[in-house]
């Protein structure tokens, strides 16, 4: 067992009084909050001070070198890292809460002191930090889906873990407390549901044996043996690098040299750390991570129907400062995605506020994640955004979905249930092509937030569903009836998301929208516009 | 005695895995593998739903519109969807069509989430617009195969399956693709200066237009098997022309309607001479 190197005695104390002060500031807010048991995304203002605590006790813990960084070669070390700005929170109870933080894999050659990011692992790594007003619990947890490649095949290849989602989490999860030295918990999931203990191993130091469940989360468990099997995987023809993680250590055999059955690519697989265990304890074990934001019901504002709705969206476009921040995309817009948030200057004003014109970084033909949304007087209140499709395709599901952002930021969370109110009832995308402008709106938040939970839970089938819509519409759709290049993509994100949004479009440079529908014409099923009384 | 038994039996066997040819839209043949079978599209529907139980999305797999005369197969347990569009598929089209399929996922590295190809390559005799999806643990195979020679038809098809059959059920499209034919050809000659439309009318509603080019020689267009009525109208200035059509008799005039024109291999009704 490996001892944990701890902070000074003097920083310890200073921590721990952060630690006390942030505590004491998180749940004295709570107790005024409406909704004390709603998930977030991301840290709220409360515990953006306990983040940064967080951080600082990581960074002095020493667990980067001695637990997330771990010896291949001579040269060449896996190193996990923790990526700060993904961290999320769970309150766990009226005292504690657990940030979830997840570690980025890369390896190093610290000879030539080369990082290479072309990685690729079969789980998911994190850090979970327990925090209550005891202190602060640091603990390793691995992930493994079920619908990875089996672990023990060495002839699998590469795991890409496309279909990961915590939404749905089929598989085994493994915790380390790091705190403790080296102390474990294995549960699997079905469904993100705790199922089963998967362990139980022969005792073998003449302690109790086997495991059970104790109370509800909590998990008396005795065994010994090796697990935390970790295997690299070095592609040196095709210089790549995985790690392979084996819980249960059941790839026996050692290492060697195999070959990747999708493009024969070799690989070096060897054996490079696991963890001898007798342990006998009783553990509470951490939730899966959150999902995304979830919107409180008793917020959501009505339905708008889109005639109803389209005076409205004509008046908003024709504003001088929209129109003028629509034609600055456009004119930026010729190879790469230019955009910008759309922001009110206060929520009684309708007014909106001139917000800088930026593309990614680095700048992308097909894809625009835009600046952080704002939601203050002096930034002003986003409540939407704007950006161009170069390539003339509609509105994606993506660019559907952002509209929820909003609901993890955290000015936003602060400002109650008006502000969401405000938010549903008026946010809106605009995205501009080179014939069209189109803006989206939500009809159905409630409908939505559920659809989200599908799309989250699984991306790739989510877009394949579009995508096979799409596909569907330009083969049996007459040429003659295709009469624009976003017409299958509109056809699609209606076809998917139905009355759940309000799709409108306009002609480049016109204020007259109309809402777009799904239609029969000639026996087609048709993008077409509705007509409004 | 023995090796005659093994001749016949190795014959038999040998009969078999050649497979089975069917007919798409009456003017493509496609052979595909022994033991496979056409279905409804219901029972398309349950194949899909079995197969893949846990993607909620199977139904949207299936055409959009039930009254296209799609053609559902069981090909190894997976369901290929073949549907032949009345379209010129010669020059640009596939290439227009890679746009429109392309476009779809290209926000927001979309494409790259269901691994997303797409390529143009020519199989067996025909050009063919290939690409390539996945997600939710199923994997699909969309394909467009046209024609460099013939101007009016493509056959478009769908092959879903499990992504780990992918080495597998790449070999079998190949081999289906490869094996396609084009068939029910219609040789048309323009020598005059004058365009002309011309229209088959079928009785069950099929309706092929074909807009004749003033000097076009050789043209050879895909008419599915039938029994029509074919329209010959000048698209420009109305002239007197010698019109021969097959064996029948010579028509003098700007235009003319014949009645009965039998479209199958063999007719005498498969060419066409303004003059």
């Amino acid at each position: 067992m490996n001892p944990v190197t701890y902070p000074t005695k003097s920083r310890l104390f200073a921590l721990f009084i952060l630690i006390a002060l942030v505590y004491t500031g998180v749940y004295s807010c709570r107790k005024n909050s409406s909704n004390p048991s709603l998930i977030v995304g991301k840290p709220n203002t409360q515990s953006t001070a306990a983040a940064t605590a967080i951080q600082q006790a990581f960074a002095d813990s020493g667990y980067q070198a001695k637990s997330f960084t771990k010896k291949v070669n001579d040269s060449l070390r896996i190193v996990w890292k923790p990526d700060w700005a993904q961290m999320q929170e769970r309150v766990v109870g009226d005292s504690s809460n657990d940030f979830y933080v997840p570690m980025k894999l890369t390896f190093f050659n610290f000879k030539q002191n080369v990082y290479y990011t072309s990685t690729f692992s079969n789980f998911k790594k994190y850090l979970v930090v327990h925090l209550n007003k005891n202190g602060m619990a640091f603990v390793e947890a691995n992930y493994l889906p079920d619908s990875g490649l089996p672990v023990n095949n060495k002839q699998s290849g590469r795991n890409q873990l496309n279909n990961f989602s915590f939404s749905s989490f089929t598989g085994v999860a493994l915790f380390k407390d790091l705190n403790k030295g080296v102390t474990f918990r294995q549960v699997s999931y079905v469904n993100s549901q705790k199922r089963a203990l998967t362990i139980n191993r022969n005792n073998t130091n003449g302690k109790a044996n086997g495991n059970k469940w104790v109370k509800n989360d909590d998990i008396q468990n005795c065994y010994i043996d090796h697990f935390d099997c970790e295997w690299s995987e070095i592609f040196t023809s095709c210089v790549e690098f995985g790690v392979r993680y084996d819980p249960g250590c059941t790839l026996s055999g050692g290492g060697g040299v195999y070959q990747d059955p999708q493009d024969g690519c070799t690989y070096t697989l060897s054996l490079n750390s696991q963890t001898p265990v007798t342990v006998c304890e009783t553990i509470v074990t951490p939730d899966l991570p959150p999902g995304p934001a979830l919107i409180a019901p008793a917020n959501v504002v009505p339905n708008t129907s889109p005639c109803n709705q389209k005076a409205t969206i004509g008046k908003t476009a024709a504003d001088a400062t929209l129109t003028n921040l629509n034609t600055t995309i456009r004119t930026q817009s010729t190879v790469y995605e230019y955009g910008a948030n759309q922001n009110l200057t206060s929520l009684t004003s309708g007014t909106y506020k001139t917000t800088a014109v930026v593309a990614d970084t680095p700048p992308s033909v097909d894809s625009w994640a835009g600046p952080p949304a704002t939601w203050d007087s002096t930034n002003g209140f986003t409540i939407g955004t704007s950006h161009d499709h170069p390539g003339g395709s509609a509105p994606s599901p993506d660019d559907v979905f952002s509209m929820l952002n909003m609901f993890s930021n955290p000015d936003f969370a602060a400002a109650g249930a008006t502000a969401s109110q405000f938010y549903q009832k008026n946010a809106f995308i605009t995205v501009l092509t080179a014939n069209s402008t189109f803006v989206v709106t939500v009809n159905n938040w409630n409908a939505l937030n559920q659809l989200a939970q599908d799309y989250f839970a699984d991306k790739a089938a989510f877009q394949k569903r579009y995508q096979d819509i799409g596909n569907k519409y330009v083969d049996q759709t007459p040429a003659s009836m295709i009469l624009s290049p976003s017409d299958p993509g509109e056809y699609a994100l209606k076809k998917v998301f139905g009355s759940i949004i309000n799709l409108y479009k306009a002609p480049k440079g016109s204020n007259t929208f109309t809402p777009r529908t799904i239609s029969s014409s000639s026996g087609n099923s048709v993008i077409a516009n509705l007509k409004c009384p | 005695m023995r090796s005659i038994c093994l001749f016949i039996i190795s014959l038999f066997f040998g009969v078999s895995a050649i497979g089975q040819q069917i007919t798409v839209g009456g003017s493509v043949n496609v052979t595909l593998p022994a033991g496979s079978a056409q279905l409804t599209q219901a029972a398309a529907t349950t194949l899909l739903q079995q197969k893949f139980p846990s993607y909620p999305y199977t139904s949207e797999m299936i055409s959009l519109n039930g009254t296209l005369p799609y053609t559902y197969c069981n090909v190894n347990g997976n369901l290929l969807q073949l549907y032949y569009k009345q379209v010129d598929g010669r020059g640009t089209y596939l290439t227009s069509q890679k746009a429109q399929y392309d476009a779809l996922g290209a926000e927001n590295g979309a494409n790259t989430r269901i691994q997303y190809t797409s390529s143009i390559s020519t199989i067996g005799n025909n050009p063919v617009l290939l690409t390539y999806n996945t997600g939710g643990g199923v994997a699909t195979y969309h394909f467009v195969c046209s024609s460099s020679t013939y101007n009016t038809g493509a056959i478009i098809g769908t092959l879903s399956f499990a992504p780990g059959d992918k080495t597998a059920v790449t070999a079998t499209l190949n081999t289906i693709l490869s094996s396609i034919t084009f068939v029910s050809t219609f040789s048309i000659n323009n020598k005059t200066t004058t365009p002309f439309q011309l229209t088959f009318r079928r009785s069950d509603g099929v309706s092929i237009n074909i807009s004749l080019a003033p000097s076009t020689n050789n043209l050879t267009s895909l008419i599915p098997v039938g029994t029509y009525t074919l329209t010959i109208s000048p698209a420009g200035m109305p002239a007197s022309h010698n019109i021969i059509f097959g064996n029948r008799p010579i028509v003098v005039g700007a235009g003319t309607t014949f009645t009965n024109v039998n479209i199958s291999s063999g007719s005498s009704d498969l060419s066409l001479l303004i003059d």
